[in-house]
């Protein structure tokens, strides 16, 4: 039994972490640098995990989410600052994941975008309304797992693995030093993205995490984003080893997908987008909720997936609401790549003042009592500290410079 | 204890465990020379205006306004969250929530 909630919880952390951004930063990083940010990957999921179990950590022991903490962590001003910036960059990564529904039941029915982006958000409301909880992450989970067919196509291009190995070693070789830093700066975005730790966090505080479940928070951050990080290398090995062979800029999701067909035929094509829908669908949901969360928590509504609707009125009604508005952005016809490029960079700028009050009661032992923050997640969460500060204000100089990476 | 920096911005539970907002402010009483204590909660939309002048106030008016004070007598309980001694409706807390519900509830499989 024990074996089957670690399995569901990891399932659960794929589906969190493999979404638009990733798919999107990843084979374009390496139709343009190869193998040579793979190392950047590492860093980036070495930091969802030390966050993610610091927050799985806080909501077990003190039953706070993310935005609880941030909330008495920094106060009600630079709080409300943060959740505005935090909903505006949510808000972005929903309309980009709905859009990259509908592009997915675009190319596998040949039907209209507009109608598919209406029938994307019905079909989510619906989803998200009728199935239950556990079985929206099993049904996300599994069918996101078809993404797996990317490591196949990995293999089969037979890509240089010196080279390959030679990514996990940072080193630059390219003149474009500004494009490359853009890419890195993406790369970590797209890994650490924030609405991850608002799901995470609040999943915990909703299924009742005790101490005692302190060790399948960690077992699920550790196995669930390292596997994500798994997929992540893939695609990127399929960038470098299809797409900058053969001069492609993979602009367009399908043009992702492509990396499963070119070596595997039909039957890659078919998996890949089956993958990506479910991969992008789950992370709708999962964006769907953080934003509700977040608010609820900073203004103290009741709140809660497992809940009755009418038991969580004010959630229910912002995950409506939200829903609404990722409708009318993607309806503008707003490219989701375009605005996943620009979701990840954003998000980049929001990333410390999530993490920095996650840090503060992570430690705080008046709360956490013997589950305090250890030394090893001290070093390492201020070392990531100190990254995502520099990062933060370094990103949005570097998608001026870069021309949002178009060079 | 510094008891009013460890419960200020806290989540408020009424006495059967419903999330009924936050403490957003407190009353605080002495005069120079006293030790200053906490006499009463204060929390609701109307409360936000002085914690942030722009934003605040924003949120204030969409909140549509609304303050409640809730005496220190009436705390049960101060751990992560705050616990107060009787029903948020008793207090005037999450009426923000009352509001909405019954149109929520309309819709079919609510309840479920």
């Amino acid at each position: 039994m024990k074996i089957f909630k670690i399995a569901l919880g990891i399932l659960a952390a794929i589906g969190g972490f493999v979404d638009i951004g990733d798919l999107v930063f990843n084979v374009a990083a390496g139709a343009i640098f190869g193998y040579q940010l793979l190392w950047v990957v590492v860093v980036g999921v070495v930091g969802i995990i030390v966050y993610s179990e610091m927050c799985g950590r806080v909501a077990a022991v003190s039953n706070k989410a993310v935005f609880d903490a941030v909330r008495e962590r920094v106060g009600f001003r630079a709080g409300l600052v943060t959740l505005v910036a935090a909903q505006v960059v949510n808000l972005m990564t929903l309309a980009a994941e709905v859009g990259g529904v509908a592009i997915c039941l675009r190319l596998l029915s040949g039907l209209p975008y507009r109608w598919l982006i209406l029938a994307a958000i019905v079909g989510l409301g619906i989803v998200v309304w009728v199935v239950s909880f556990e079985w929206i992450e099993r049904i996300f989970g599994y069918g996101g797992l078809c993404l797996l067919v990317f490591a196949v196509a990995a293999v089969k291009l037979h890509p240089d693995w010196g080279a390959v190995a030679h990514g996990y070693v940072p080193h630059m070789d390219t003149e474009d030093t500004a494009l490359y830093l853009f890419f890195a700066v993406g790369l970590l975005g797209a890994a650490m993205t924030p609405y991850e730790v608002y799901f995470y966090s609040s999943g915990g505080v909703e299924e009742g995490w005790k101490p005692k479940d302190l060790g399948l928070n960690r077992a699920n951050a550790i196995i669930g984003y390292s596997l994500g990080g798994f997929f992540s290398f893939a695609l990127m090995i399929v960038g470098g080893a299809l797409f900058l062979e053969q001069g492609i800029q993979p602009d367009f999701l399908g043009s992702i997908a492509l990396g499963a067909e070119v070596p595997i035929g039909e039957v890659g094509l078919l998996l890949a987008l089956i993958g990506i829908l479910f991969a992008v669908g789950g992370a709708s949901i999962d964006t769907l909720f953080a934003g509700a969360y977040n608010l609820a928590q900073f203004f103290g509504w009741e709140w809660g997936r497992y809940r009755h609707a009418s038991g969580a009125p004010r959630f229910t009604l912002t995950w409506m609401v939200l829903l609404g508005l990722a409708l009318a952005i993607v309806m503008t016809g707003v490219d989701p790549v375009q605005l996943t490029e620009y979701a990840v960079i954003f998000s980049v700028v929001a990333l410390p003042l999530t993490y920095l009050p996650i840090l503060l009661v992570a430690n705080d032992r008046a709360y956490m009592g013997k589950y305090v923050n250890g030394r090893v997640s001290n070093v390492l969460g201020v070392a990531y500290l100190v990254v995502i500060l520099a990062v933060s204000l370094t990103a949005i100089p570097l998608m001026i410079i870069t021309n949002v990476g178009q060079g | 204890m510094d008891v009013g920096l460890a419960v200020l911005d806290h989540q408020l539970l009424d006495r059967e465990g419903r999330r009924c907002g936050n403490v957003d402010d407190l009353e605080i009483e002495g005069g120079p020379g006293e030790t200053p204590r906490v006499v009463a909660i204060l929390s609701g939309p109307d409360v936000w205006r002085s914690r942030s002048r722009w934003l605040g106030a924003l949120a204030a008016r969409i909140g549509r306004g609304g303050r409640v004070r809730i005496p220190w007598e009436e705390v049960a309980e101060v751990q992560s969250h705050v616990r107060l001694k009787r029903t948020a409706a008793e207090y005037g807390l999450g009426r923000g929530d009352d509001r909405v519900r019954p149109w929520i509830a309309r819709l079919p499989g609510a309840d479920r």
